[in-house]
């Protein structure tokens, strides 16, 4: 795997040097997942191709600073999660989120479900669902669904996560779980029939 | 009622927080898992959403013009702080 060649000694001595092909390696290894996980965060091809080049350029001019304490591939994240985090300063952060309370009201005082769920059914057509799903990943708040891309598509730990939101655990669990509710409630706002009796 | 409520284990698996338990806290989650349809339902619910999110996100790839053109700026800025011309500075022509 191609972060346990990064987190070598010699290796991280060569990037701290910027050796070319050192730095070259890790510009090829993770574009891809840098400009995937800007137009996830919803900018259009060519600001995404703009701020994989702004990550990449702060990646190298902060390389004698790399200490390998988190994988390569964590810290570049990190970079672009503050670079996203910066440009969207006028975000509100949420304590108590509306989505909360549409969880709690599918239990009743005993913990049971009162609204449960149903199985997900196998011939829903997979094209239409994932365009149900990118527009329902539209109406969740940017932290939350951070938080969900980078676990479920770009298949970061916790620990991992946390480092690159600057969140703690407990923060990330509840991120990670009002995302999933969001977008569970809005596929079945949707017609796409999550709900046991729908 | 002993163990955890349909709750409690909707928030453990919503929150990812299964590694994180203990071992009987993770006993009686997993037991309750097996014995519940509504909360394994929820719990399938939770990985097909991963599925999905997973299956949509590998459209969200560079154009070939769009890596040559990273790449070029990138090896640019480099060489800036290297202080060491790349070998070759000319820009090709992008292709329609």
């Amino acid at each position: 795997m191609m972060d346990d060649v990064f987190l070598e000694v010699a290796f991280l001595e060569r990037l701290r040097a910027r050796d070319t092909d050192a730095v070259g390696a890790v510009f090829d290894a993770y574009v891809e997942h840098i400009f995937r996980a800007a137009r996830g965060a919803g900018l259009d091809p060519a600001a995404a191709e703009d701020l994989t080049q702004n990550v990449f350029t702060t990646f190298i001019e902060t390389l004698p600073r790399f200490e390998g304490r988190s994988t390569v591939r964590t810290w570049l994240f990190g970079i672009l999660y503050r670079k996203i985090k910066e440009s969207r300063r006028n975000a509100a952060r949420q304590d108590v989120d509306d989505i909360d309370v549409v969880f709690e009201s599918r239990f009743d005082a005993s913990g049971s479900w009162v609204r449960p769920p149903a199985t997900p059914e196998d011939s829903l057509d997979r094209a239409e669902t994932r365009a149900a799903l990118a527009d329902c990943l539209e109406g969740v708040p940017d932290r939350q669904a951070a938080a969900f891309r980078l676990r479920e598509v770009e298949g970061f730990s916790t620990g991992e996560i946390c480092k690159i939101l600057e969140a703690t655990v407990t923060n990330v669990g509840v991120m990670l779980h009002r995302a999933r509710n969001r977008l569970r409630e809005c596929l079945e706002k949707k017609g796409f029939g999550l709900d046991a009796g729908s | 009622m002993l163990g955890p409520s349909c709750r409690d284990v909707a928030r453990w698996v919503g929150r990812d927080e299964l590694s994180a338990a203990g071992f009987w806290q993770r006993t009686l989650i997993r037991l309750h898992l097996l014995r519940c349809r509504h909360c394994a339902a929820y719990a399938r619910q939770i990985e097909a959403l991963g599925h999905w999110a997973r299956g949509y996100s590998r459209g969200d790839t560079p154009s070939p013009n769009a890596l040559a053109r990273m790449k070029r700026a990138f090896d640019r800025h480099l060489a800036r702080l290297r202080r060491v011309e790349p070998e070759d500075m000319s820009v090709p022509p992008e292709s329609t």
